[in-house]
């Protein structure tokens, strides 16, 4: 159907009154107000560990990269899949495969939400979808200044971002599971089985602007 | 005529003796049911939740009366990023298009995450008749397309099946005996469909919410299939119905809040997917075409009338997860897309009454659904509505009506139902045994088939009524 027609359709049926006003209010939703920086990064760690995923809180990047490092001793690991960022150097240069042959991908958050344990992975050139589905397990490092109380303080903040989104925002709270067979839970089904998060406690960032993320060491 | 045909009465009550008779879903049912209620009913009780469920119905109900405009503004961004937007307005010309598309494409592998629209609009038969394989790959989905079956519940539409029907199921697909053991059960489902994942040609995937202020398609998950379907295959085919909008992402977050709980018991989904337009020119992965269809097929009929906050449903399957008629009669009983209370609603409408005139009467109007509805639709009394037109148009049964005119008669003269009662209480009485009325036959049968008439005790309420003690106004 054409598009003016399959509009026109709708128009005709809208019953729009004085009741709907043109433009949409945004009355704030009781939500949750976490007080100071370490609550919400409390909160955000024991929500992941309700989800079942394996948080850590570090320092620093390196101490990240560390603890990576040494998961992949643990459990003989010998490939990985990240993109070849600042923040996977020295990384990325030994294991990089293509994503769906690694034991690991690494990616990380451009936002977190500390009451539902939610990373959110921001596709681009150098961020491949692959990296945080394709792997049987995935690694996330979340900076502080990137992590909100809630979803809702996300959502809204993509809602201001200026300009087009990205291709593609994956919102990941833990493992692939189902309860599709006789609704038992099952964690690992299409996604990753396992999910590792390391909190890298660097502060609060400057602005939250998109470009404001700091890659400076 | 529009009317509800003998067959069509018999076909349904056929559906229901058969799920009646059927342990193994009453007790799946039922045992589902009783999971998710166990899971949200404290979540629901908390005053955030109806704070959040109000904020749903506000924003829904604002981007219904300004549809046009925000379907308009949805499609402009989704092209502006590089997708391409087809209006259909029936389901004949959302299936053309994506057969149109596949033939075009040579598509001959179709994945596919789950998507109740393309259900409603009977897209894999289209597709399988030129030849394309279609694989369903929510393992619900993935399980009913082995049985040959169509979804059994909105959320988890496998819900009926049990561990033992499934490991037979899978076993006969894999050529080798499986464990009984969900766990093993979706580990070979994992892999049979990972293959399938890096071998399609095309993804189609449903459409939780469109976000117009930026065009993008968000799917709400699980299992990672979505994100697989999403990714893998070159084309991405988006197909939703056109009510699914929000104005911006910020209107997501008490959807966002409410949708996990109501539909699965949990605080968020594993995934959130949200899509705008396909693959940069710089990306190494994901879609490099984007399609959305975006389908009427009677949603703006709806549009502006009496019915018009149905399409404000986010899907959530709440209404089913209460509903004591669907815990009996089971999904299937309805024979719509969209079965429990939303379907018995949704489905007269979108189809017409005469196809579905059966539906508005699988519903006992107890109003647990109206209660637990996460955008505050009145569904029972839409239910109770929709009886009102099909009497009115005369879809109703034929003993119903007739039976309902002579009540009428006898209720407004005083000495035929006198008559009546002194005839019809001791004669009663005397068909009851062990308290009740089991069994009946004649103008009784059909309701003591499947229910229990009491035993008409004591005296009627017209006898008390006249023998009350007088007072006099003052």
């Amino acid at each position: 159907m054409q598009r003016r027609a399959f509009l026109e359709r709708l128009r005709s049926h809208s019953a729009r009154g004085e009741t709907q006003p043109e433009v949409l209010s945004t009355p704030g939703l009781p939500e949750l107000r976490l007080l100071s920086s370490q609550e919400r990064i409390d909160l955000f760690l024991v929500r992941l560990s309700e989800i079942g995923v394996v948080a850590h809180l570090v320092a620093s990047l390196p101490d990240a990269k560390e603890a990576v490092e040494r998961l992949l001793r643990e459990r003989a690991w010998g490939s990985v899949a990240c993109a070849p960022g600042l923040s996977w150097q020295g990384i990325a240069e030994r294991w990089t495969v293509e994503a769906r042959e690694a034991a690991i991908g690494l990616s990380e958050a451009e936002w977190a939400a500390a009451e539902t344990g939610t990373v959110v992975v921001k596709t681009s050139a150098d961020e491949r979808r692959g990296y945080s589905l394709l792997p049987s397990a995935i690694g996330v490092i979340v900076r502080e200044g990137r992590l909100r109380d809630t979803l809702g303080d996300v959502l809204r903040e993509i809602a201001s971002e200026e300009g087009p989104l990205p291709s593609c925002l994956s919102f990941i709270s833990g493992p692939s599971n189902t309860a599709d067979i006789a609704s038992v839970h099952v964690v690992g089904v299409h996604g990753p089985r396992e999910v590792f998060v390391w909190v890298i406690a660097d502060g609060p960032a400057p602005g939250g602007v998109r470009g404001s993320r700091r890659h400076d060491e | 005529m529009v009317g509800l045909s003998a067959a069509s009465r018999q076909a349904f009550d056929a559906r229901v003796r058969d799920a009646l008779a059927d342990e193994v879903l009453q007790k799946v049912v039922a045992e589902g049911q009783d999971y998710m209620q166990a899971l949200v009913e404290p979540v629901r009780a908390e005053a955030q939740w109806a704070a959040a469920v109000d904020e749903i119905a506000r924003i829904r109900a604002h981007t219904l009366a300004h549809l046009d405009r925000y379907v308009d503004e949805f499609a402009t961004n989704v092209e502006a990023r590089g997708g391409k937007v087809f209006f259909a307005a029936d389901a004949a010309e959302a299936r053309r298009y994506v057969v149109d598309l596949a033939q075009r494409q040579r598509a001959k592998l179709i994945v596919k995450s789950k998507s109740m629209v393309t259900e409603e609009i009977e897209l894999n038969p289209a597709l399988e008749s030129i030849g394309a394989k279609v694989v369903e790959t929510d393992l619900g989905e993935f399980i009913l397309q082995l049985a040959h079956e169509k979804p059994f519940h909105i959320v988890a539409p496998a819900i009926h099946k049990s561990l033992e029907q499934i490991r037979e199921l899978f076993s006969t697909a894999a050529g080798r005996e499986l464990k009984a053991d969900a766990q093993a059960l979706t580990e070979y489902a994992r892999g049979a469909l990972r293959e399938q994942f890096f071998a399609a040609d095309m993804g189609i995937s449903g459409c939780n919410f469109g976000v117009a202020a930026s065009g993008t398609v968000v799917l709400v998950t699980n299992e990672g299939n979505g994100r697989m379907t999403t990714t893998l295959p070159r084309t991405h085919v988006v197909v939703m119905g056109v009510e699914r909008l929000v104005p911006t992402f910020a209107d997501l977050a008490p959807i966002l809040k409410v949708l996990p709980w109501a539909g699965a018991g949990e605080r968020i989904t594993a995934y959130v997917t949200a899509i705008t337009g396909p693959r940069r020119d710089d990306e190494a992965d994901g879609p490099s075409e984007l399609h959305v269809v975006i389908v009427d097929n009677g949603r703006s009929r709806i549009l502006g009338g009496k019915y018009e906050k149905i399409l404000t449903c986010i899907r959530c399957g709440a209404c089913l997860d209460v509903c004591p008629v669907y815990r009996k009669i089971g999904g299937h009983s309805y024979d719509s897309v969209y079965p429990g209370p939303i379907g018995a609603v949704l489905s007269p409408l979108l189809d017409g009454l005469a196809c579905h005139a059966e539906l508005p009467f699988a519903s006992s109007l107890c109003g647990a659904c109206t209660e637990v509805c996460s955008a505050g639709i009145p569904l029972a009394d839409y239910i109770r509505q929709l009886r009102e037109d099909s009497v009115s148009n005369g879809s109703a049964p034929t003993a119903w009506r007739l039976g309902f005119q002579a009540f009428a008669a006898a209720a407004v003269r005083p000495r035929f139902w006198a008559a009546a009662e002194a005839v019809a209480l001791p004669f009663l009485r005397l068909l009851s045994e062990r308290g009740a009325l089991f069994n009946g036959r004649g103008p009784l049968a059909a309701w003591t088939r499947r229910r229990d008439f009491p035993r008409a005790e004591g005296t009627s309420f017209r006898a008390q009524w006249r023998r009350r003690p007088k007072r006099r106004a003052s």
